[in-house]
């Protein structure tokens, strides 16, 4: 169980690294629903044993982040046309920039917390990578979609780290969190599909009417 | 009271977890009803039945609960609050949310019956198609509910997830104009919001690390009996994530960015109970987040970034508030200065007690009805002139002199003068400055509080008084004002109220 464990982390880990990297969004929502899996299977192999309570709530997760999510994002991408994000001259170099400095801070970071978590050494690093992963991926991609993925594995991570340090909360809580996050993903997925309608693609570009005005500009 | 007292005989005193499951409830229920009726006059039935029974309800359970013993009632940790003693600010918020809500669903009964014939282009030329009244009725109930579940949470998960859940129930609100500016609007906030609140969520793992390594327990009750051997530093950790995620949602700057937007894009309905119930649910989070440190021993720690990011936040929203150009975005940046005022009288309260708290009361509840009303009126405003630019509405004191009227009183109440019950916290802030020797940041206080109330006076003079003066006659419609002159009248009851009972501030 130990050594799945960590090959399940290792693989969180590489899929951060596909996240970053990636400009397909078709790779995207992938990546993200692995990686969803693959968070929602840990707390079950680093359980001493299993409960049914557990492999349930895992499974919702699984089918909820693995297949769902998934099914609604592919659909948004091929409704929109929204296959590739904008590459730049220098996406490449950036995003190993910023795989690298996520990778330092989360180990710096996990170091400086002291977490004891012997059975699962890589955890603490792994979740605040992902965290990092999703709140670069918001800021960075322009396609609405991509920053819905962005949103999923910021909430895998919170979700991995929650599992790390063995977080306990009532079933009916951890089944509030999750319907939120499910209602969460739609909503933002009936945006898109709007901005889609109203703009002939979901770039969230489009979305800069609303700023402020400066006297100047007011009076043009 | 006499059918309350017979109410509450047959209830029977310890049977109140059901009754405040059924107001969690009830407006969930209502909402999935509002989709399967046919009519729209049916769902506007709905909403307002709906919210008055909540009133009623609020009302026997805020009387009831007030002053029961938690420890007698439970020796067990709770999901649902089942007491009010301890948790006083849950009360006030709960009965804020439930009276606003009802001025709500008055006003909507009209206001959605104008918008029905109202058919009009956006500012880019596109024609506005609003959104269907079911989805509108619907999610201002679900809405309705999960403010609810935010006022009678017991455990810290519960009240991350009910935050969240006001958002997403929320978003769908901002975008009733179904214009390109809305749709706009609604992606800020939905993105914005909810990545603040997954930064809340981590702090409650911080939280539930703090009590122990192995994650300690999130309810109320045992936090609140066991913080005193909490770890200090993740104890802190989770303060601060807190203080940013729920202080997102609360508009605190730097995060407020969402705010203005979906104040002036969203229906002014929703904007109303936006500014004045949903903010000061976020402020819930941020305020147990707190409670829990000063029991930690780390009252002094928090109170520092709480008066810090307080007196930045009303800095910002009087640098935006001078220069504006349309007035539902000078009344949104008006509530981000209130968010700060109210968190900054929370700092302070470390160093003086009770008496700031009193103050954050009322500063909670004065800003809450006075732009809730302030609101409703823009809404009309909107309606008569269509325009959201102050330079293209009026004279409204020719043309709609009711509205004008009204407008002229909530700019007064807004402003903070007397008899506004936000003159107090005005005050008292300025008197604690100066009184502790801080003689640059009073003088500071006060240099904002005169840009704030000249950016928004110049504004209310503008429409008032001058303006574009070419359009034909406006038929004025009072009627649907009736909620802004309680809220007002309620203010200043409350002003009176404070000054007998307290004298002033001493």
């Amino acid at each position: 169980m130990h050594i799945i464990s960590q090959f399940l982390i290792l693989a969180v880990i590489f899929c951060d690294f596909f996240l970053l990297s990636s400009y397909s969004t078709f790779e995207l929502v992938k990546f993200a629903a692995l990686q969803g899996v693959l968070t929602a299977l840990l707390p079950l192999m680093a359980a001493e044993h299993f409960a049914a309570e557990g492999i349930a709530f895992a499974l919702s997760v699984i089918l909820l982040k693995g297949f769902f999510f998934p099914f609604v994002l592919r659909k948004l991408i091929v409704k929109n046309n929204a296959y590739e994000e904008k590459k730049r001259e220098y996406s490449g170099a950036l995003s190993i920039a910023v795989y690298l400095f996520v990778f330092f801070v989360s180990v710096w970071l996990s170091i400086k917390l002291d977490l004891e978590v012997k059975s699962l050494s890589w955890i603490i690093p792994a979740s605040f990578m992902t965290i990092f992963s999703g709140l670069f991926l918001i800021i960075l991609r322009t396609q609405t979609v991509s920053q819905i993925v962005g949103y999923m594995v910021l909430e895998n991570g919170i979700y991995c780290f929650g599992s790390a340090v063995f977080v306990q909360q009532p079933l009916m809580v951890e089944a509030a969190i999750l319907l939120d996050i499910f209602v969460a993903v739609f909503v933002m997925g009936m945006a898109v599909f709007h901005i889609g309608k109203e703009f002939n693609n979901s770039d969230s570009e489009n979305l800069n009417e609303l700023r402020e005005e400066t006297g100047q500009e007011a009076d043009i | 009271m006499s059918f309350l007292s017979s109410f509450l005989y047959f209830y029977g005193a310890d049977n109140f977890k059901e009754l405040s499951l059924f107001l969690i409830l009830m407006p969930t229920v209502l909402g999935i009803l509002s989709f399967l009726v046919s009519s729209n006059a049916q769902r506007r039935s709905i909403i307002f039945i709906g919210s008055i029974f909540h009133f009623l309800i609020t009302g026997i359970l805020v009387l009831t609960l007030a002053n029961r013993d938690l420890y007698a009632v439970s020796n067990f940790p709770v999901l649902i609050l089942n007491s009010f003693s301890g948790n006083i600010e849950n009360a006030v918020f709960l009965s804020v949310v439930s009276l606003l809500f009802s001025g709500a669903s008055f006003y909507s009964l009209k206001y959605l019956k104008l918008e029905e014939k109202n058919i009009r282009k956006d500012d880019e030329g596109f024609l506005i198609n609003d959104e269907p009244e079911a989805v509108f009725t619907g999610f201002m109930m679900f809405f309705l509910s999960a403010m609810t579940l935010v006022c009678f949470s017991a455990h810290m998960g519960l009240l991350w997830a009910a935050v969240e859940a006001t958002t997403l129930f929320s978003a769908p609100l901002i975008y009733f104009h179904r214009s390109r500016r809305s749709l706009e609007a609604t992606w800020k906030y939905l993105v914005v919001c909810s990545v603040g609140i997954a930064i809340a969520l981590l702090g409650t793992f911080f939280l539930s690390l703090s009590g122990g390594k192995s994650g300690g327990s999130l309810y109320f009750y045992d936090i609140i009996s066991q913080a005193k051997n909490f770890n200090p530093l993740w104890l802190k950790l989770s303060f601060i994530f807190f203080f940013v995620g729920y202080g997102t949602k609360m508009g605190l700057a730097p995060l407020h960015t969402w705010l203005p937007d979906a104040h002036s894009e969203a229906p002014s309905v929703v904007s109303a109970l936006l500014s004045g119930a949903l903010l000061n649910c976020a402020f819930l989070g941020i305020w147990k987040s707190y409670s829990f440190m000063r029991i930690g021993g780390l009252g002094e720690f928090s109170s520092s970034i709480m008066i810090f990011f307080g007196i930045f936040t009303v800095f910002i929203s009087a640098l935006f508030i001078l220069n504006q150009k349309e007035y539902k975005r000078a009344l949104a940046y008006s509530s981000v200065e209130n968010m700060g005022l109210m968190c900054l009288l929370l700092g302070i309260s470390f160093y003086v007690g009770r008496e700031a708290e009193k103050l954050v009361f009322l500063s909670a509840i004065g800003h809450s009805l006075i732009k809730s009303g302030m609101f409703f009126i823009a809404g009309m405003v909107l309606f008569y002139y269509k325009s959201k630019k102050y330079a293209e509405v009026g004279p409204m004191f020719s043309k709609t002199p009711f509205t004008a009227g009204m407008w002229f009183l909530g700019f007064i109440l807004l402003s903070g003068a007397p008899p506004s019950p936000l003159f107090f916290p005005k005050l008292f802030i300025f008197k604690f400055m100066l009184l502790g020797g801080k003689y640059f940041i009073s003088a500071l206080m006060i240099f904002l509080f005169i840009i704030i109330f000249a950016g928004l006076g110049k504004i209310f003079y503008e429409t008032i008084f001058s303006g574009a003066n070419n359009l034909q006659e406006i038929k004025e419609d009072k009627t649907i004002l009736f909620p802004s002159l309680s809220f007002f009248s309620i203010s200043i009851f409350i002003f009176f109220a404070f000054f007998y009972f307290s004298r002033g501030i001493k």
